[in-house]
């Protein structure tokens, strides 16, 4: 199993344009990320071409990855989600907003608090998770790993628009408490 | 929007965009604010971490073989030649098989054969291949008509072993060789009819020989040494 090091180290050398590096990366990685991509899109099929999409991104913005104390694993699973909600949402046929600029900011420098705090967050997510309503944590999960929109979580949960908007952000602030303490 | 956002609408808003919640414009507007706001950055990177952590009950998978060499075309295109055709097409296609080891090949020096050979060449487009060891001790000229019906070799140098035959086959990518025939035993020049149909580009092919027993291998795949490769490309 690779380390954290070492995967910032493929990365790295990606950068680089060193394809034994990539060959690395892939091997340790490829597994997780394809269970990321068949979590989120259900299908086979298409969670190869979101892991070629994936690949095929890493490599391409190996250059915009900087070492920061995150782990490098946060930014590879950033590629991942994002990339398979927007298939999942071009699959629902949901004019929704892009996400590609978003992971090219995963790698913006937090402060060393922000690093430190980040660190705990890592052990607290599920506990802090299991402290919401199981409602709220469900909610905040569809988004995540379903990319559910506002819309959709209004129809599923039969509540306006802007109820559910001001429920979820309310569940974000608890979660953020807890994550904090 | 910057200043009028306070702190706690700054985290909330930082881990809507995380989730992709929120409207194109709303998007727009949380991007310029990260250009320029470390605190928005930090609330971002924090929710981003927090976020991705909810993968971690994900069970890894691991994707078919093939997709990574389908990854390694989309970005590098199609696999380059190694620097040994043995390298790459004795021992990935046939396994246990060990070509014959020698040293640098001399393409060179089978190029001049070539293009100094009267054999082999008429007014038409056609195919050729040199079939070389890796160490040059043998080298067979090949062409093969534009229609792909035959295919005419010629020995350069070397031959069948004692009481051994050499025989020919075609191999595209990954599928399985298909025999052209066994080498007459003592000719020089021979012509094979390739009365199989080629299901892909003549030119993604390689000629391959091998060493069998008199007769040719009985399992319909070679079974012994691989004496010389060759690629098949279009003639100039």
């Amino acid at each position: 199993m690779a380390e954290i090091a070492d995967i910032e180290n493929y990365i790295a050398k990606c950068a680089l344009g060193d394809r034994d590096a990539f060959s690395l990366l892939y091997a340790a990685t490829s597994a997780k990320l394809f269970g990321v991509c068949l979590r989120v899109l259900g299908d086979r099929h298409e969670a190869e071409d979101a892991l070629q999409d994936v690949f095929v991104k890493i490599w391409h913005n190996a250059d915009r990855y900087q070492i920061n104390g995150l782990s490098p694993m946060t930014w590879l699973i950033t590629i991942v989600r994002n990339l398979s909600i927007d298939r999942l949402r071009v699959r629902k046929r949901i004019q929704g907003a892009g996400l590609e600029a978003a992971e090219d900011l995963a790698s913006t420098d937090p402060s060393p608090e922000a690093m430190a705090i980040a660190a705990s967050d890592r052990r607290q997510i599920a506990a802090c998770m299991s402290e919401l309503d199981a409602g709220q944590s469900d909610a905040v999960r569809r988004a995540y790993l379903e990319g559910e929109t506002y819309q959709e979580l209004s129809t599923r949960y039969d509540v306006p628009l802007n109820t559910i908007r001001t429920w979820l952000r309310r569940s974000l602030i608890k979660l953020k408490e807890c994550l904090s303490r | 929007m910057t200043d009028d956002i306070d702190t706690e609408d700054e985290m909330v808003l930082a881990a809507e965009y995380a989730l992709g919640l929120l409207s194109p414009a709303e998007e727009s507007a949380i991007e310029d604010l990260l250009s320029v706001d470390p605190e928005m950055r930090d609330h971002y990177a924090k929710w981003t971490e927090s976020f991705a952590n909810l993968t971690d009950d994900v069970a890894p998978v691991s994707p078919p073989a093939a997709l990574e060499d389908r990854i390694n075309e989309a970005l590098f295109g199609p696999a380059k030649k190694k620097n040994s055709l043995f390298a790459r097409f004795g021992f990935a296609r046939f396994g246990a098989l060990n070509p014959v080891s020698g040293g640098v090949v001399a393409a060179a020096v089978v190029l001049f054969a070539l293009s100094q050979s009267n054999f082999l060449r008429d007014d038409v487009p056609s195919f050729v291949a040199e079939v070389v060891s890796d160490d040059a001790s043998f080298v067979i000229l090949a062409r093969i008509d534009a229609d792909i019906s035959s295919l005419q070799m010629e020995r350069q140098v070397g031959g069948a072993r004692a009481g051994r035959a050499l025989e020919v086959w075609l191999v595209a990518g990954d599928y399985p060789p298909i025999s052209l025939g066994v080498w007459p035993k003592g000719e020089i020049k021979t012509t094979f009819a390739i009365t199989v149909a080629i299901p892909w580009e003549i030119e993604d092919c390689v000629l391959v020989i091998s060493d069998e027993p008199l007769g040719g291998s009985q399992t319909g795949a070679p079974t012994g040494d691989l004496l010389a490769v060759g690629p098949v490309t279009l003639e100039l």
